[in-house]
């Protein structure tokens, strides 16, 4: 599949010979994100370089109903940016300006194209940084950050990326260009900024971002708890924060991910530790260490048989390596994964580890577990061989059974990958038919022809009797299911 | 008028259905607390029938351990925030009015003093149920603290002002109540506590809130909160008096300053607007518009002329925000004061609203600076998702070149 011969002279015409394009390295590079799970190349790939080009080849997509997908760095987890077969993609890395910085009211304005981390290099000799820290956060753009409200570590205190974005400019699906937000978030009327965070590029295409700068701390502690039970780590972020505490971060990591950071990077950790959880506090200097004590004494209490706190950023940044690369380090121990980005209660951490290293066991595969568990977002890891069939089925089925179980917890589906298309199908099990068909009037509002992004968040039509009310979800089947190969992408979370 | 108060879901959502099945809107209150500000003045075709919700007030759920509560939406804000106190907690945002319930908070985007610090209301709403414009009984969101499924129809509804949707619960991420809260106060005689303050923010030390009220001897009472264990307040106390000196006096928090007009501590979360009217002696008839507008316009708004013009001004420098009230009742005189802030208002991204009753000008005065960027976007919205146009709000009628 390519571009029609007459469609694509008009987006020449727009975007220059260089920024159009469909040869076959470009349609087969672009055909998944982060999540290979699904593919499907796309008809071309345009890069479009000014928010103008922008508007027109929307426009002029809108004018020959081209369905499209806007796309950053591609490391998104759940398909979110998977072309329909017939879709064009509109990759926005031209878009990596970094417009102004305005100290006084402590903003950045940026492209969507800018990637998360190169917004804190800029402004962090300043003393300020962007707060959401995805782990793929070297990848990882902005703008797609926006489309999926992207979490990481340091949400647990600091918040997701719609707590930190001020204000944006984003073009339509029919080419209209509307400002939301500003330089505060005290707007009046209905919060539709905070509505189009996390809509996963189906109600426009950012072309420029206001984000809150916020205060680098004055120092940080990091706390290592090591435990011979996972149901004691729980118990440790339980009791932390019914002690009044809000930590920077609670990141645990189990057995089986604590042999393979151990494997790949060394960080130190205990092989023969049931688990291990990383508490970072962070702020004023005075007063930090008396509170970093209480963390380390409440730790004891509840099971940890030994608390290391890094005694320089040399070791901080050990530690937290080994969190942040943890996805790309079980790649030591096993061809490929399966992430699930489920969260629940935080009070049903125990419950719900128990239930998925039960699942695994049932269906004889091995299941990791990486998590914020400050928040109760699960990272479980399926360990499997993509060159197994069997395995490959028995993934999918285990995730289904973790995701069945988060919901039935009280838990949700995603906390901070999106929906996408990995989960679409499950949305009529969290939500009620007439909900699922309200999301979908707003989408109908924004993308009335569905031709932004068709084909993510809501479940097939057979699933989802509302999609009979507005314009048809897409097929699902036209996309190409095939073999796992994300933990070959290695792509952090 | 009648007013109609619903005591269950089932018959609050047949009588919204008999109305979107007649096309007659109706206005929704919670306590009435802040009913008449958004209808009165020049407002055109005010519907008569008046829904309220305060029949609506039961917990859902309320589990410490996980930070979440979820209330029906005609609970009131004190009733929620003594609930939350028994266990050690609080819904951090500042609601103006202490009577105030919980779907008229959400649905006017209350916030104030613990913006800076604490966030406001869209930083801990987690989950939403509403009747739609089709009669709906809907949810968006849910019950834990992280949620990506789906769009977030919480925020949409959060400052939709009752013209989305009839609110019916909501659920919110709580916090663990500030740590041993102090605050230091001081008196001032100008606005030299502007450039201070401006000194002091770019030490970067962690303030809970910061509040500037005009006294009635036309000067000003400036206090700063603060939370922590000791060695992290003598050191942000040590860093205040570094730029401010020796002047102010510090006490916890949860006391008045001087027995004088200043008592953020706990009123800040239970509604803080009724403590300062108090003081400053002003009713509901008077005029009273909040303009809400980034840091750097508090910094260079020119305060001294509307003090000695004998306004009443609160002031939150970094969250943003600044009440105006003044004891005048005219529709002419207040038309005067609302053109004199907005000529004084530099910022494209400054914005004003009404807060309380003011019989003679309305939210139609406003203008553009009523309404946020995208309004255009909005009204198309409301069309969409109220094609019956019951649910009365005038933030969507508002005509401008925008």
């Amino acid at each position: 599949m390519s571009f029609e011969k007459n469609i694509r002279s008009e987006f020449v015409r727009i975007l220059g010979k260089e920024w159009v394009k469909d040869d076959q390295v470009t349609l087969y590079t672009y055909r998944c994100d982060g999540l290979a799970l699904y593919t499907a190349p796309p008809m071309g790939v345009l890069f479009p370089g000014t928010v103008q080009e922008l508007s027109s080849v929307i426009k002029l997509l809108n004018q020959y109903k081209i369905s499209f997908v806007a796309r950053g760095a591609g490391t998104g987890l759940s398909g979110g940016a998977v072309p329909q077969e017939g879709s064009v993609i509109i990759e926005m890395a031209r878009f990596k300006e970094v417009h102004e910085v305005d100290w006084i009211n402590r903003t950045i304005t940026v492209g969507p194209g800018v990637i998360n981390l190169h917004i804190t290099e800029n402004v962090h000799s300043h003393g300020y940084h962007y707060a959401p820290d995805p782990s793929s956060q070297k990848a990882c753009t902005i703008g797609g950050n926006v489309a999926e409200n992207s979490g990481g570590p340091h949400t647990l205190k600091y918040g997701v990326t719609v707590n930190h974005v001020l204000g944006i400019e984003m073009v339509l699906p029919d080419g209209e260009l509307v400002t939301l937000g500003g330089k505060h978030l005290g707007m009046p009327g209905p919060d539709l900024l905070g509505l189009v965070t996390g809509s996963e590029g189906t109600f426009g295409i950012i072309s420029k971002i206001i984000c809150r700068l916020t205060p680098n701390p004055e120092k940080a502690v990091t706390l290592l708890g090591i435990y011979t039970s996972v149901r004691n780590a729980c118990e440790s972020v339980s009791s932390i924060i019914r002690h009044g505490i809000i930590p920077a971060a609670m990141e645990m990591l189990d057995k089986i991910t604590i042999s393979a950071v151990e494997k790949a990077l060394k960080p130190g950790f205990p092989l023969d530790a049931e688990a291990v959880l990383i508490v970072e506090l962070d702020g004023l200097a005075d007063g930090l260490d008396a509170e970093a004590e209480t963390v380390e004494k409440l730790l004891k209490e509840t099971g940890a048989t030994k608390v290391n706190r890094a005694q320089d950023e040399a070791e901080r940044a050990k530690i937290w390596r080994a969190r942040k690369e943890a996805f790309g380090a079980i790649g030591q121990i096993s061809p490929s994964y399966y992430v699930q980005d489920g969260v629940i209660p935080r009070s049903k951490l125990p419950e719900v580890l128990d239930e998925i290293t039960a699942i695994g066991k049932k269906h004889g595969l091995t299941v990791a577990n990486v998590f914020h568990a400050g928040d109760g977002n699960l990272h479980p890891l399926i360990l499997y061989d993509y060159e197994n069939p069997e395995e490959v089925e028995k993934s999918h089925k285990i995730g289904e059974e973790i995701l069945s179980a988060c919901i039935r917890y009280g838990g949700t589906l995603s906390g901070e990958h999106g929906i996408g298309i990995e989960k679409a199908e499950w949305m009529s099990d969290l939500y009620s038919e007439t909900s699922l068909a309200n999301m979908q009037n707003v989408r109908v509002f924004f993308n009335p022809e569905n031709l932004l992004n068709p084909g993510k968040i809501f479940p097939h039509p057979g699933r989802c009797a509302e999609s009979k009310a507005g314009t048809p979800p897409p097929n699902l089947s036209a996309v190409n299911k095939t073999k796992l190969v994300a933990a070959k992408s290695g792509i952090a979370v | 008028m009648s007013k109609i108060e619903p005591c269950s879901l089932e018959e609050l959502q047949n009588w919204v259905n008999s109305r979107i099945e007649t096309q007659v809107p109706f206005r929704i209150c919670g306590n009435g607390s802040r009913f008449v500000s958004t209808i009165s003045g020049n407002q055109k075709d005010i519907p008569g029938d008046i829904l309220s919700l305060k029949k609506l007030n039961g917990t859902r759920f309320f589990d410490p351990d996980d930070m979440v509560v979820g209330v029906e939406a005609g609970m009131s804000i004190r009733t929620l925030q003594g609930m939350l106190a028994e266990k050690n907690m609080v819904l951090p945002v500042n609601p103006w009015f202490p009577d105030s319930c919980v779907g008229s908070v959400v649905a006017c985007n209350d916030y104030g003093p613990n913006r800076m610090d604490m966030g406001g209301l869209r930083d801990c709403i987690i989950g939403i149920e509403y009747i739609n414009g089709k009669g709906e009984l809907v949810q968006a969101g849910g019950k834990v603290v992280k949620n990506v499924s789906g769009y977030d129809l919480t925020r949409m509804m959060l400052g939709s002002q009752g013209g989305l949707g009839v609110i019916t619960a909501v659920n919110f991420k709580v916090l663990p109540r500030p740590v041993e809260p102090h605050g230091m106060f001081g008196i001032f005689r100008n606005e030299a506590w502007l450039s201070q303050l401006k000194e002091l923010r770019k030490l970067r030390i962690p303030l809970n809130w910061i509040q500037a009220l005009s006294t009635s001897d036309s000067s000003w009472v400036l206090g700063m909160g603060y939370s922590g264990n000791k060695l992290n307040r003598d050191r942000i106390e040590g860093e205040i008096r570094e730029v401010f000196g020796n002047t102010l006096t510090i006490q916890p928090d949860s006391k008045s300053y001087s027995g004088q007009i200043f008592t953020p501590g706990e009123q800040r979360f239970t509604g803080f607007l009724p403590s300062i009217r108090n003081v400053w002696k002003m009713e509901e008839s008077h005029f009273h518009v909040f303009a809400t507008l980034p840091t750097e316009e508090i910094f260079t708004f020119p305060f001294e002329t509307f003090r000695k013009a004998n306004f009443k001004i609160a002031v939150h420098p970094t969250g943003g925000d600044i009440h105006f009230m003044h004891k005048s009742t005219e529709r002419k005189e207040q038309l005067q004061h609302l053109e004199k802030i907005k000529s004084d208002l530099i910022h494209a991204d400054s914005k004003l609203r009404w807060v309380s009753s003011t019989p003679k000008c309305s939210f139609m005065d406003l203008g553009k600076f009523g309404v946020a960027s995208g309004y255009s976007l909005v009204k198309r919205l409301k069309k969409h998702l109220d094609p019956a146009g019951v649910f009365f709000a005038p933030y969507y009628d508002l005509e401008f070149d925008e």
